[in-house]
């Protein structure tokens, strides 16, 4: 070959563009963040609903059940009788229906039972300890998270079993005794000791406690029933709602009669009105003074009683018991909707000389309930007659602690969670430990950053749907509403959009023309990092990222 | 040792296609039209009959070919194809791409006039016109030549990579019969190397060809162009000279005739320069000092072999079978810049004849002659039929 | 949810200079990636130009000839049977050609390699206009969009180049966009399998010469495909049509009022375009059978 032909051909190329720059270019680069789900940040112990969504998605279902019991110890309760706050703000709710967060909860609460799954041994012991008086939602919650960490927990409890109004309050057939033990159990084996029949009620036994423990948790609840004036020494003829329920949950509900009415529209009146239907009676009133609208209770727990053949009567208020030829009569007076109250809810005005009158064999009244003051120390402020705590749930008395029903007039089972878990935190913090995973108030991420192409609409899987026919569900206190199969919880967490929380699906990855986008295995699974050298900033990835886990950060030069 | 081969009664076209067979070029992409047509049917003959083993691509124009063989040839393999006039001329942008791919294409080109009027006839102007391409010519005036040109181009261009235009004039001597020696497979063999570039495109290479350069690797790309056709003089002197040694047939880039003493030099390219022969014998007789020189190789220019034999000689007398508007005969223009600043540089005439096709015999050769011997030169070409 | 899955061979490069967030440089990225290393490419000038490097470098891994603006197909024929002639037919031979190059100066030297069935594939990098040139007109360029040499709007309707391709029997053409990279991958390889003249067009919107945010080619990509505009099908041996995503109904509205080039329209021209699709749509699902 001659001299010319032998020369490199400068028409040739012989390098590779990836040795070049064009990350300057750039004037914005992509950034993965941590962004809360609206969902995670509605719910009152700032479940990681999420990432444990992604996990039953991706069927690895006990990895999703250990992030789940991070911050919830009792997915199977909760899963069955939370009030399910999440589900009002998931985002999918604005694209077709929301994500039946309850239901998955519970499928992997009862899975996890149903494999007989253990929480993580503790694996660290730390010298402090903790006295726990009140074994509701509230105190076992704060109990859980602390055992966690490694500090000595006891809890002391008035009544023989633990479960506060989860078991003495809510019925068999809304959570089975069953669940409840053994979620109970399960926390119990991490190794926290428990003396019940413990009422710890007098100033000497909380200076001792004060003096025991470096720190104590008070979360007796609300336990004294409300009563009206007019009724106040009726106390023959009328019963205490939160009474016949502590009884039908312990085997000893006393007989009704034909004809019962139960004044109220809470919880506890469903609840009574409900177990009265199964245990005999065979006419069963509810009677409101406001309308179906304004009631307390959870609205499925208002249709699943109209099912069971229970009356309503709105707009009527009770004002006296007349007696006739052996025969009571409940009479009550009329009344309309007026201007919102404080609660934010109409103020039920009566009508006047406008009444009603209804015959029983029973009367149940289902008023709510009020506080009994711990008699710990003589600084304890009342306010809303709810003891006071500050954002920490913190007493005005030091290393003394409070949560649940007896601070809050905001009363779920949840929330009491919440309490005890935000208390345990605190401590931890005091203790110098703080590792319990604290809410953020970061802002959520919103429906608009869902790419929602990658998620074809398709119905929820609806809870109602698999109940127990009416005429069976009450002739006993089987539990009326049935769970999902693993088939239709994958289903469901399929169409979840995992606001904010990178479910590696590579999107990003596959979806940059730069290919400025790295996936590494990484310890706990791939990850991502972006390649500043190449990264136009063009924020496609971010676009095609189906859930809002990236954004494009402005980048100074 | 020399080795005749055999003897065939071949016009231009099948010679050509002879010695293409005899390269055993890869691809074929060829485009049919008048005259060249022979050469592309005697070539899938010679496919039917097992002599040849190559791809033929058949497209939809000349363009589309021309494109097919600069990609086959970049690809690392021998490629050869013919055309003529319209044909050519619609391959004139890829003709520039060939050169700068330096992908080295051997293609005939059988001189037609082009449209419009339409024609048929021999005009050399198709190929002049595209002297610029970056391409070797190569113009050659009988069968014979066209055969042993073939294959001493492919063997110019593969060593120099540079694409070679073989072009001889239609039907003169494209369909012409004459008697050709056709070499030997094993002659050929000996003679051509197989075609092994060090780069071309293939996966196991990697490297891409064309990019977009900047202004100084255009410039840098167009000097080693040059560089290449510099080089081109001694690669085909070469070529030509072991071919003589094979075959007992050499060329040279120039074919002198009587040019010894030769005060008057008669200068031409294709088929006039035999019928220039003819002229000079006769007024040889006459005892006018004179001989022919015949231009084979026209890209690129052999400047200083021509300033070589032309300088001290009284007068060059230029025949052009070719014709650019507003500038006359291509081969006078070439040759005033060629001559221009030489010290005894000659007188230089340049006669337009044979545009067009118009036969030019021998008496009208010598008529031009004699015209320049009682005349003035003037810069302008003169058209003498 | 919707889940990719691709298995990718490293074969374009960072490093290039397509415009920030390009659709044509991600679908260059999985057409090259999906057929492999095993390959060599022909791109002539169009945005590929700038996406393939400046020399020296190149953002491919596989050998490209940066060929002449109308032989993409004819100068794929030549490597292909060079290759043949090589004893190295299983290379495969690509052209990556615009819209321009392919709907308008190179359909002449398609429709022969189509017609001799060369053994390449095809794709055209449709954006609907010259965009290397500064968005000029093609034939591809829908009716009333705004290019710099139709300001008041093209007059002329969009070509259709896949039933002009059809009717040349090849054995493979298929639509895509990576707005859907699963089918797009999925044509990638069925086309890679096969033998022949394989043609893939692929829309891919232009940031610049559409007038769109840049994060947004693969929105643009799909609601081309949801309004109608530009369904994703296959045609086998010219006969067989499938349809991979067709329009939902949505309304052509949602596609246009995104951008610039139809910002001008009266309601009477979305009106016409509706019914231009809409006409579209149902004759394509003619052809399908449907
Ligand atoms: C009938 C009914 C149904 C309900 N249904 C629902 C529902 O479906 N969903 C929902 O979210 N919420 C429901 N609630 C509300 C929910 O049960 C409470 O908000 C929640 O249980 C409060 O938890 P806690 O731990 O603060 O109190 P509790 O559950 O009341 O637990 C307090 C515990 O402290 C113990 N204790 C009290 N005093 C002492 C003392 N001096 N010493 C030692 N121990 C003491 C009690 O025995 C009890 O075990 C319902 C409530 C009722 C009454
Ligand atoms: C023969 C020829 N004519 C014109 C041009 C100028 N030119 C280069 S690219 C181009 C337009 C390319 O349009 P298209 O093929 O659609 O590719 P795009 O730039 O849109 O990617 C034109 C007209 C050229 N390179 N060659
Ligand atoms: S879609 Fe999923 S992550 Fe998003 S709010 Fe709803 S449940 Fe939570
Ligand atoms: S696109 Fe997928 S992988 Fe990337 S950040 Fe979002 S969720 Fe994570
Ligand atoms: S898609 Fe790629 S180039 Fe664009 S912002 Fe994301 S990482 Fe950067
Ligand atoms: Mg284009």
């Amino acid at each position: 070959m001659s001299k010319a032909a032998n020369m490199l051909s400068t028409a040739w190329t012989t390098l590779r563009s990836d040795a070049l720059n064009t990350g300057t270019w750039r004037s914005a680069i992509p950034t993965y963040r941590y962004c809360p789900s609206p969902c995670h940040q509605a719910c009152p112990v700032n479940n990681d609903i999420p990432a444990w969504i992604d996990g039953i998605e991706k069927g690895e279902l006990h990895g999703a059940w250990l992030k789940l019991a991070v911050n919830n110890p009792f997915p199977s309760i909760t899963g069955r009788v939370c009030h399910h706050p999440c589900e009002s703000y998931c985002n999918r709710g604005q694209y077709d229906e929301k994500i039946s967060i309850r239901m998955l909860e519970r499928y992997l609460g009862d899975l996890s039972l149903e494999r007989g799954w253990s929480f993580p041994a503790v694996d660290v012991a730390k010298k402090e300890r903790v006295a726990i008086i009140g074994g509701g939602p509230a105190g076992l919650s704060a109990a859980y998270h602390l055992r966690l960490e490694g500090y000595t927990v006891e809890i002391y409890e008035a009544r023989q079993k633990l479960g506060g109004l989860l078991r003495y309050g809510i019925p068999a057939y809304r959570l089975p005794k069953e669940v409840l033990d053994r979620e109970i159990d399960r926390l119990l084996e991490l190794g926290i000791e428990v003396h019940t029949d413990v009422a710890i009620n007098t100033p000497g036994e909380y200076d001792r406690l004060q003096k025991e423990y470096d720190a104590l948790f008070i979360s007796t609840g609300a336990q004294r029933s409300r009563k009206l004036a007019q009724f106040e020494d009726s106390s023959g003829i009328i019963q205490d709602g939160l009474d016949y329920l502590y009884k039908v949950n312990s085997g000893q509900a006393p007989g009704l009669g034909q004809k019962v009415l139960v004044i109220g529209g809470g919880n506890t009146a469903i609840d009574t009105a409900r177990s009265a239907k199964r245990l005999g009676a065979d006419q069963v009133m509810i009677i409101y003074r406001r309308t179906e609208e304004e009631m307390p209770s959870q609205k499925s727990e208002i249709l699943e009683a109209g099912e069971e053949g229970i009356l309503f009567t709105f707009l009527a208020s009770p004002v006296r018991i007349e007696k006739e030829n052996g025969v009571q009569k409940l009479v009550c007076q009329k009344m309309q909707l007026g201007e919102n109250d404080s609660s934010g809810r109409p103020r039920p005005e009566p009508i006047k000389d406008a009444y009603l009158s209804f015959e029983a064999d029973s009367m149940i009244m289902a008023l709510g309930s009020d506080i009994v003051m711990p008699k710990i120390g003589n600084g304890l402020e009342i306010q809303d007659s709810v003891l006071k705590v500050d954002g920490k749930q913190e007493t005005s008395i030091k290393n003394v602690f409070a949560g649940g029903d007896l601070t809050s007039n905001i009363r779920f089972v949840s929330t009491a969670m919440g309490a005890g878990k935000k208390a345990a935190q605190q401590m931890a913090q005091l203790f110098g430990g703080n590792t319990v995973q604290g809410s953020s108030d970061l802002e959520t991420v919103s429906f608009e950053e869902i790419n929602t192409f990658y998620f074809p609409r398709n119905p929820a899987v609806v809870s109602g749907s698999f109940q127990l026919v009416v005429s069976d569900r009450i002739k006993n206190f089987e539990e009326v509403q049935l769970g999902i199969s693993e088939e239709q919880a994958i289903g469901e967490a399929t169409r979840c959009f995992n606001c904010g929380f990178c479910t590696v699906c590579d999107n990003c990855y596959y979806f940059c023309p730069d290919m400025a986008i790295a996936r590494n295995s990484g310890e706990d699974g791939p990850n991502y990092t972006v390649l500043d050298q190449y990264c136009k900033g063009c924020g496609l990835c971010v676009r095609e990222c189906p859930r809002g886990a990236i954004v494009l950060k402005e980048e100074s030069k | 040792m020399i080795s005749k081969g055999d003897t065939m009664l071949l016009t231009g076209n099948h010679a050509a296609a002879y010695g293409a067979m005899l390269a055993q070029p890869k691809v074929i992409p060829i485009y049919p039209i008048t005259p060249q047509t022979p050469i592309a049917e005697k070539l899938t003959e010679f496919q039917l009959e097992g002599l040849l083993q190559a791809e033929f691509i058949t497209p939809e124009s000349e363009h589309s070919a021309m494109a097919a063989c600069i990609s086959a040839s970049l690809t690392g393999v021998r490629v050869f194809t013919a055309t003529s006039s319209q044909g050519l001329m619609l391959m004139h942008e890829l003709l520039h791409f060939a050169s700068g791919s330096r992908a080295p294409i051997v293609m005939v080109n059988a001189n037609r006039t082009f449209a419009a009027p339409w024609g048929f006839w021999a005009d050399q102007t198709d190929s002049l016109a595209q002297r610029d391409t970056g391409w070797l010519q190569y113009y050659v005036e009988n069968p014979q030549e066209a055969l042993d040109t073939v294959l001493q181009a492919f063997k110019t261009a593969e060593t120099v990579l540079l694409p070679a235009m073989v072009v001889f004039e239609a039907f003169y001597v494209s369909h012409a019969l004459e008697v050709v020696g056709v070499p030997t497979p094993e002659t050929v063999k000996s003679y051509l190397p197989p075609y092994e570039p060090k780069v071309m495109l293939d996966p196991e290479i990697g490297r891409s060809f064309g990019n977009v350069v900047d202004q100084k690797t255009y410039c840098q790309h167009r000097q080693t162009l040059d560089l290449a056709m510099e080089e081109v003089f001694d690669v085909a002197k070469n070529a030509d000279d072991q071919w003589k040694g094979l075959t007992g047939r050499g060329y040279g880039l120039v074919e002198k005739y009587r040019c010894e003493d030769a005060e008057n030099i008669i200068m031409a390219m294709g088929t006039i320069s035999g019928t220039a022969k003819s002229a000079v014998d006769k007024m040889r007789a006459e005892g006018l000092s004179i001989g022919l020189l015949k231009v084979r190789l026209f890209r690129p220019f052999p400047v200083q072999e021509l300033r070589g034999i032309l300088g001290g000689r009284d007068r060059v007398i230029v025949l052009d079978r070719n014709f650019s508007p507003g500038n006359g005969g291509i081969l006078h223009q070439e040759l005033k810049a060629a001559l221009y600043g030489l010290k005894s540089a000659p007188e230089i005439f340049g006669y337009l004849a044979g545009v067009g096709g118009v036969n030019v015999t021998p008496e009208k050769i010598e008529g031009l002659v004699k015209q320049s011997l009682s005349g003035q030169s003037s810069a302008k070409s003169i058209w003498g039929w | 949810m919707k889940h990719y899955e691709i298995a990718e061979e490293r074969v374009f490069l960072p490093g290039h200079a397509a415009c920030p967030g390009c659709a044509m440089a991600l679908a260059l990225r999985y057409i090259l990636n999906t057929v492999g290393l095993n390959a060599v490419g022909v791109i002539p000038p169009s945005c590929m130009g700038p996406m393939m490097g400046a020399n020296p470098y190149s953002s491919m891994r596989i050998p490209i000839i940066h060929n002449s603006f109308e032989s993409s197909a004819s100068t794929a024929a030549g490597i292909k049977r060079a290759f043949k002639a090589r004893g190295k037919d299983d290379v495969h031979v690509l052209a990556l050609a615009g819209d321009g190059g392919t709907y308008d100066i190179g359909l002449q030297a398609l429709s022969s390699v189509a017609e001799h069935n060369e053994d390449i594939m095809y794709f055209c990098m449709d954006n609907e206009g010259y965009m290397n040139t500064g968005t000029q007109k093609s034939s591809s360029t829908p009716r009333h969009a705004y290019t710099t040499s139709t300001p008041g709007g093209k007059e002329s309707r969009k070509k259709n180049l896949v039933e002009i391709m059809a009717a040349h029997r090849v054995p493979y053409i298929a639509t895509t966009n990576i707005g859907y990279l699963d089918d797009l991958v999925y044509k990638i390889k069925k086309a890679k399998k096969m033998q022949g003249t394989r043609i893939v067009v692929l829309l891919t919107p232009c940031i610049d010469g559409w007038g769109f945010p840049g994060n947004d080619v693969a929105t643009m990509s799909r609601l081309a495909v949801q309004t109608g505009v530009f369904p994703l099908y296959e045609v086998e041996d010219g006969e067989k049509y499938t349809i991979n995503h067709g329009s939902q109904g949505m309304p052509i509205e949602n596609y246009l009022k995104r951008q610039r080039r139809y910002r001008h329209l009266s309601k009477d021209q979305i009106e016409e375009i509706q019914k231009e699709v809409d006409q579209g749509w149902q004759r394509l699902q003619k052809l399908a059978n449907l």
